[in-house]
């Protein structure tokens, strides 16, 4: 059970350093960015290309999350920026679209087969869990973003400027709050993150172009969980969902039922997540309605 | 009489599509509480967001303190002293009182320790409440958060709309009290948009009313007749169900 937990802890790491990205664009804007999967997906190959320019791999990952906060800022300039007036389902149908142009651009620069970044990683045993080297600078890496962005939105005066737009935009504005500016800021910080999870999943796996439909589910899962628009909230939602994954697959049913030993395949894990998501609505239908004054 | 400080020419403006505004003219001079009335939906509220940059001016033009803010975006006019208290959604609910405050002075952080004990000396119920979450506070709190807020921007004018809506009776003495006491101390002039004629007639030193986003009068308090007042009222408010 120790490596179940292992397990959820490692891959709910990666999923919710690319969720809080959708929830942060979502308090402030209303709408669900799809397109901000391929940020993710944009990070891990910019990380990837780095290292084949001879970039250590920390530095590949930094750059590539400049380059893709960056891109997202770009994305917001020429594409979302001009649909502020129209309505959220409207932007969420759009993001898609600029989801699937980015996903052929992906594809065809990088072509369709799986790339594999070369790390040297250890393998640590505690007690009876087993884990990588790896696994324990993602966690680590995802706590330390966690922290920073804790501090960044709390404890710095933009940070707190996008909690006030988010909380009420047009009171904002009247304080003087630059709003258009603001929300490139913003979209900066969602692009560089997605652009760290990405790169934190294609090291623990591999490089293809279908990698943004491996995440989209659980990401997506882990943001609505977690309330939409509640930064933090994605992170509880996808430790949640990571932990509910792990715990469905590694559970014998088969011989719970006194039968053959039976597993659910691991093919279902991201339906897994959906229903994990399902119960947590009939649930908790509350958390999903945004804030309002 | 003196250059306004707030001029609005002839501003047709709205929301979308929907034009609320139609060659509406407002001045507001320096040292005076101009009140504006009206029926429901005669562009009061709209007058007051306008002012704020947050409609869309499809003709007119708006000046402040002489310069010509038609163009300016919301943010520049409360960097230029423009300052808006809001009627409703006027605090940052999912913010602690104290961050609300902080980001009332969002263009003005460095006196802000200083500043904001002007604001706690003017509603001292605020700084008991600064740290809770402003969704928890009563009505009358918000009212008084929201102003607060807006002083700590240090404004040149207040554009209050309708202090007094959903306050008991002794939270809209505090709050008109408080804006009285604003008008003397800070001398700066305020434009109240307000559903209580009595209250507004009573702090207010000239009056205008809107009828259908027109002005259909502008004159001091003293001179003010109140069957003509109800007249207008009568008449916006007959021809804006029809």
């Amino acid at each position: 059970m120790l490596q179940v937990l292992v397990n959820s802890i490692v891959y709910g790491s990666e999923i919710a350093i690319i969720a809080v990205g959708i929830a942060l664009s979502y308090s402030i804007l209303r709408f669900a960015n799809f397109a901000h999967i391929q940020y993710a997906v944009v990070g891990g190959y910019a990380t990837y290309a780095g290292t084949k320019l001879g970039l250590p791999i920390v530095a590949a990952i930094a750059v590539g999350a400049v380059l893709v906060g960056g891109l997202a800022v770009l994305v917001d300039a020429l594409v979302f920026s001009r649909l502020r007036a129209i309505a959220p389902e409207g932007k969420m149908i759009v993001s898609w679209g600029v989801a699937l142009f980015i996903r052929a651009i992906i594809a065809s620069v990088f072509g369709g087969s799986a790339i594999i970044i070369e790390t040297s990683s250890s393998t640590i045993q505690v007690g009876g869990a087993i884990f990588t080297s790896l696994d324990l600078i993602v966690v680590l890496a995802t706590v330390g973003f966690m922290v920073l962005l804790q501090l960044f939105l709390y404890h710095t005066r933009h940070g707190s400027a996008l909690r006030a737009l988010a909380s009420n935009y047009d009171l904002a504005v009247t304080r003087g709050i630059p709003g258009d500016r603001m929300i490139r800021l913003m979209w900066f910080v969602t692009g560089a993150y997605a652009a760290i999870g990405g790169s934190l999943i294609a090291l623990e796996t591999r490089l293809q172009p279908n990698m943004d439909l491996i995440i989209l589910l659980p990401v997506f899962a882990a943001v609505t969980i977690g309330g939409l628009s509640n930064v933090f909230g994605a992170v509880i939602g996808a430790f949640v969902l990571s932990l509910a994954q792990n715990v469905v697959i590694a559970v014998d049913f088969g011989s719970l039922l006194g039968g053959d030993p039976w597993f659910v395949p691991s093919q279902f894990r991201d339906y897994i997540a959906v229903l994990a998501m399902v119960v947590v609505l009939v649930l908790r239908p509350a958390s999903v309605r945004p804030a309002n004054a | 009489m003196s250059a306004p400080v707030l001029e609005l020419d002839r501003v047709t403006a709205g929301y979308g599509l929907i034009t609320v505004l139609n060659e509406t003219s407002i001045r507001l001079h320096a040292g005076e509480i101009l009140t504006v009335l009206g029926a429901n939906g005669s562009g009061k509220s709209t007058v007051l967001k306008t002012s704020a940059g947050l409609t869309r001016i499809l003709g007119g033009r708006i000046a402040f303190a002489g310069a010509d803010a038609t163009r300016w975006p919301a943010h520049r006019r409360a960097a230029e002293g423009i300052g808006y208290v809001p009627q409703t959604r006027n605090v940052f609910p999912d913010l602690s009182v104290a961050d609300n405050l902080r980001m009332g002075a969002f263009l003005r952080p460095k006196n802000f320790a200083a500043d904001v004990e002007e604001v706690f000396a003017l509603f001292p119920r605020i700084k008991e409440k600064r740290k809770v979450l402003a969704r928890t506070l009563s009505g009358g709190e918000r009212r008084m958060l929201s102003i607060g807020l807006t002083l700590l921007l240090k404004p040149r004018i207040l554009l209050l709309d309708e202090p007094s809506s959903d306050l008991s009776p002794v939270m809209v003495d505090t709050v008109f009290d408080a804006i009285a006491r604003i008008h003397r101390e800070l001398a700066i002039p305020i434009l109240l948009v307000e559903q209580n004629v009595n209250k507004a007639l009573a702090l207010a030193t000239r009056v205008a009313v809107l009828v259908r986003g027109r002005e259909a009068l502008d004159c001091p308090v003293a001179e003010v007749k109140l069957d003509e007042l109800k007249r207008l009222f009568m008449d916006g408010g007959v021809r804006t169900s029809a």
